[in-house]
């Protein structure tokens, strides 16, 4: 009984992190588009699409979250029944696993797969439009290919995490050179390097820990707004 | 020192921040002399020429001529735009952009 108010508490918790996130990402991105489309800034605009990407990002792990607790699955039971007496928040079968306590092959599983690799490209995105913003010398265009071939679910998750990662330290440094607000960027990569080493040792209190995160560094910037 | 530390903060002004500038300094002292703008916006000439140039294109700034000499003014969408770059500056420093 003690572990279902857990699970139901957890996925409301990271279902109403998220859904708050998109729509302050949305605003981000309107906002920052509006005013880009008015001074033809690329750079700025792109920085919008970035955060418009993220959006959808976040409203798919809203999504996932909301099945999750919509049409609960007991992860302990679903354990047992491929690997008797193995109790699913303490195993370490690394790669095998989902770090996911929710249907661990299921829809919103695969919603939080699709999610993940919505974020690097939101980072890629902001981290272009931030290059237009402060390189003004450089002709620097990065390509990144996501390889989104059938690989196991767990390899997107992981690649994706360690491509926001870099990412997002390219966004630290660029947005610490122009002086403006890197806090919650730093979050974001605290995030994605506790969701990497939850999916690496196949720890989901780490993931969680990591998807709850994340969303919190847009309420860093919702905060930072109004506190002025 | 100050010459050094000007230095640093232009370089790595944002695009974003550079347009605000160049807006506010013509919204506070009215038809301006692109010299003074260069001062206000802490920008060189050359590149101060360029974005005024882009500004006019979008509407934003409008050049009078008057007895030889050249003044910038803003136009009412510049007012609007630089009223909306002041209303989300707060918003954009939190996302990297600085102003």
């Amino acid at each position: 009984m003690e572990g279902h108010i857990g699970y139901y508490t957890l996925f409301t918790v990271l279902a109403l992190l998220e859904i708050i996130s998109a729509v302050i990402a949305l605003v981000i991105a309107a906002k920052t588009m509006g005013v880009a489309r008015k001074i033809k800034d690329k750079g700025l605009f792109r920085l919008g699409v970035g955060y418009a990407v993220m959006c959808i990002a976040l409203i798919l792990g809203f999504a996932a979250a909301l099945i999750a607790l919509l049409y609960p699955v007991n992860p302990v039971l679903q354990l047992q029944e491929e690997k008797p007496g193995h109790m699913a928040w303490h195993h370490s079968e690394g790669w095998r696993h989902s770090p996911w306590p929710g249907d661990r092959f299921g829809v919103s599983w695969n919603l939080v797969l699709l999610a993940s690799i919505f974020f690097p490209i939101s980072y890629a995105v902001i981290l272009l439009g931030l290059s237009g913003e402060y390189v003004r010398f450089e002709q620097r265009r990065e390509e990144k290919f996501l390889g989104l071939a059938v690989v196991p679910g767990l390899l997107v998750g992981m690649v994706s995490d360690l491509v926001s990662a870099g990412f997002l330290a390219g966004i630290i440094v660029l947005a610490r050179k122009g002086g403006g607000g890197v806090e919650p960027y730093i979050v974001f990569l605290a995030s994605h390097l506790l969701r990497l080493v939850g999916e690496a040792v196949g720890t989901p209190i780490l993931f969680l820990a990591g998807e709850v995160l994340r969303p919190i560094a847009l309420l860093i910037v919702l905060g930072r707004v109004m506190l002025g | 020192m100050t010459t050094r530390r000007t230095k640093t903060l232009s370089r790595y002004r944002s695009q974003a921040g550079i347009v605000y500038d160049i807006l506010n300094t013509i919204a506070e002292e009215g038809p301006i002399s692109p010299t003074r703008i260069m001062y206000g916006a802490r920008l060189p000439y050359d590149r101060l020429k360029n974005m005024l140039e882009h500004l006019e294109e979008q509407g934003l700034v409008k050049k009078i001529v008057e007895d030889d000499r050249v003044f910038y003014d803003l136009t009412p969408k510049g007012v609007e735009v630089l009223e909306e770059l002041r209303r989300v500056r707060r918003l954009l420093q939190s996302i990297g952009i600085r102003f």
